[in-house]
């Protein structure tokens, strides 16, 4: 067998120019799904006017403030390649701790560093059943979800509502084009986390642990330490994120069973991989405003809720796709 | 079974008269014990539990999980996982029902039609998974929601009612005393503990999920077991969602909905590891009887419904974590 039998008539994949710069800007993930959240609200705006209405608008921005924030959490649990489904139960049961404790006559901010802790206990759990019991990920924290919210009730009692705490600010206006302080703090947040995982050594730290483990062991990194770190921040993110949303909608409803699907759905969306190593938090970012626009547009045009299923679970399969087809082609250059 | 000796053998087409002297595992006998005990244990709470009506509400509500689980076991023992069945069994009573009301179809092209909708759910799932390399976990779970949605759009908040005749004439067959559904499941049943007990596609099966790897260096197509079992899982769900709907005469989208959850805890309870290269048919069946058994009992002792939920989702964590512990020891 001759050289030229090994290469099987193929020509060589590396041809040593760099890709065009359309090729390049493309790859970049934030670029697709930004490109697919301004088309997404073009599509809208075209069919129903009403998208465009301050109320619309208003919603999209103060609804990504606290889904978003779980969103960040769960970006960089997929990070260190593992899932949370109990995203939910953690800021339910952190709303409780913290009625709980603001009740028993707890200074209200101890009573927030109570719930966060509370949530970051959740966040333990997990990570207890994940590398200590060996669960995979999505299991355990389907478990802990179902233990956590069947128990909840009969521990805790009904939610209280939050109107007297000072977190009700946060739904005013601020003087960013009037989006509400929740929207800042969410933005805050994706800044803050994108300059930490780029430019410390968080970033490499949490993608080697997810991309390859043994070789993050193999460096003398505790990927066992990040995964435990990485699922309560996860949790608390959640917690953080059910705060926002009482402050800003003034109510507490139950919104564990929502989250558990859209919020994974949206890292996915964002450019995580479940096998880790992959995403972003500016893609979280991305992904919350792109699931909103849909949601919202939807409503506008009154299609209703079963179609923001078929919409988000279709999006969810393209995004696997494109993964799927970008993987091929990274796999195929030898180089 | 899985042993690599028993799995050469059989592989081989030899050693079927051995494999044969021992057609139940250890396993299975503790889970028909468990399902015993426990019974006698809620019949002490309240008789009920073995009067006749109970004993065939029990063994036809769980007819329905155990014939989807036949199928699902045998893609986790190919090391993957299916979300989707439960939106599946929607889907494909909505199809029929949509077909056989709205289309004119008769009863049996309906079924045809939904069946055939199953497929190609199937063949989306394994698409994804094979080809695209997207986990399954999410990639079914993204095809069950999208799924889910289309046929509740399909169906704008009423069920669609009525379907064709024929198919409530389906639902109130009645052969060997039994429903139709529970016969199929038998049926499935002996097929599935054959297959995967005797023949070389039942350890291509176990060896796929095994060690990949190892499997496709002895030539078996790895990618081609996983696909038909997708499909198989899927179509197994499109069955027994269409008939629940011959049991309803209604195509009604809420068919399937949350049973996923009940469908891969009995396949765990019978011992299938989500690692992959575990898992048998009758050992799922008993499971989903399991569960039926567990859930009646929980009702004819008056636990409230709230805790049923909690008591699977421990039940399922915790027979998943004696098998990882399990199989971690053993390493």
């Amino acid at each position: 067998m001759g050289v030229n039998g090994m290469t099987k008539g193929r020509p060589a994949p590396f041809s040593g120019r760099r890709p065009g710069i359309i090729r390049r800007i493309a790859s970049v993930p934030e670029v697709a799904v930004a490109t697919a959240a301004a088309m997404a609200f073009a599509l809208f705006t075209a069919l129903d006017r009403s998208m465009l209405m301050p109320v619309n608008l208003n919603m999209i921005v103060t609804r990504s403030s606290f889904i978003g924030f779980a969103a960040l959490g769960m970006s960089v649990l997929m990070l260190v390649g593992e899932i949370d489904f109990s995203a939910g139960a953690a800021a339910t049961f952190a709303g409780l701790t913290y009625s709980l404790l603001a009740r028993s006559g707890w200074s209200e901010a101890t009573s927030l560093i109570g719930a966060l802790l509370s949530a970051a206990a959740i966040g333990w759990l997990n990570s207890f059943l994940v590398l200590e019991v060996g669960l995979p990920s999505f299991l355990a924290t389907l478990s802990t979800y179902i233990v956590v919210s069947g128990v909840m009730p009969f521990v805790y009692g009904s939610p209280e509502a939050f109107g007297r705490s000072s977190l009700a600010g946060l739904g005013a206006p601020s003087p960013l084009f009037g989006a509400p302080w929740a929207f800042i703090v969410f933005l805050g947040a994706v800044a803050i986390g994108e300059i930490i995982i780029r430019r410390t050594r968080l970033g490499p730290l949490l993608w080697s642990t997810g991309a390859n483990p043994q070789a993050a062991e193999a460096a003398g990194i505790n990927t066992a330490a990040v995964k435990v770190a990485c699922f309560m921040f996860c949790s608390v993110c959640a917690a953080i994120g059910g705060f926002l949303l009482i402050a800003t909608m003034s109510l507490a409803p139950a919104y564990g069973e929502e989250w558990q699907v859209w919020v994974p759905a949206i890292a996915i969306i964002g450019g995580a991989s479940l096998r880790g190593g992959s995403g972003s938090l500016l893609c979280a970012l991305l992904g919350t405003l792109l699931l909103l626009i849909i949601r919202t547009g939807l409503g506008a045009a009154n299609l209703g809720n079963n179609a923001q299923g078929v919409v988000v679970g279709g999006i969810l399969v393209a995004a696997l796709v494109v993964d799927g087809v970008r993987r091929k082609a990274k796999n195929h250059r030898t180089v | 079974m899985e042993t690599p000796v028993e799995l050469a053998k059989v592989a081989r087409g030899r050693g079927i008269i051995q494999a044969w002297r021992n057609p139940f595992r250890l396993q299975d006998a503790v889970l028909l014990f468990v399902v015993v005990t426990l019974t006698l244990f809620f019949y002490a709470l309240n008789p009920a539990m073995l009067a006749l009506p109970t004993v065939r509400s029990i063994l036809a509500a769980a007819s329905y999980p155990a014939l989807v689980g036949l199928g699902l076991v045998m893609l986790m023992i190919a090391g993957e996982i299916d979300l989707s069945t439960g939106p599946v069994m929607g889907a494909c009573a909505v199809f029929a029902a949509f077909l056989m009301k709205y289309a004119g179809w008769p009863g049996w092209a309906g079924a045809v039609g939904g069946l055939a909708l199953a497929l190609v759910v199937g063949l989306i799932n394994s698409l994804l998974t094979v080809k695209m390399g997207a986990p399954s976990l999410v990639a079914t779970l993204a095809v069950g929601i999208t799924i889910r949605g289309a046929s509740y759009m399909i169906t704008p908040g009423v069920p669609i009612y009525p379907v064709a005749p024929e198919v409530a004439v389906v639902g109130s067959w009645r052969p060997f005393g039994l429903l139709f559904i529970t016969v199929l499941m038998l049926a499935g049943l002996a097929v599935a503990q054959v297959v995967l007990r005797q023949t070389r596609w039942g350890a291509a099966l176990y060896a796929t999920g095994g060690n990949r790897v190892a499997a496709e260096q002895c030539g078996i197509n790895t990618d081609r077991v996983k696909i038909a079992c997708f499909m198989l899982t899927s179509l197994l769900a499109g069955c027994s969602g269409l008939l629940v709907m011959a049991q309803l005469n209604a195509g009604d989208p809420i068919i399937g909905r949350t049973l996923e959850l009940s469908i891969i805890t009995g396949v765990v309870l019978g011992g299938a590891s989500f690692l992959g290269g575990r898992g048998s048919a009758l050992g799922t069946v008993l499971g989903a009887v399991l569960i039926q058994i567990i859930k009646t009992g929980l009702i004819l002792v008056h636990v409230d419904t709230d805790w049923h939920v909690v008591i699977l989702g421990v039940l399922l964590a915790t027979s998943a974590a004696l098998d990882t512990l399990g199989r971690r020891r053993r390493v």
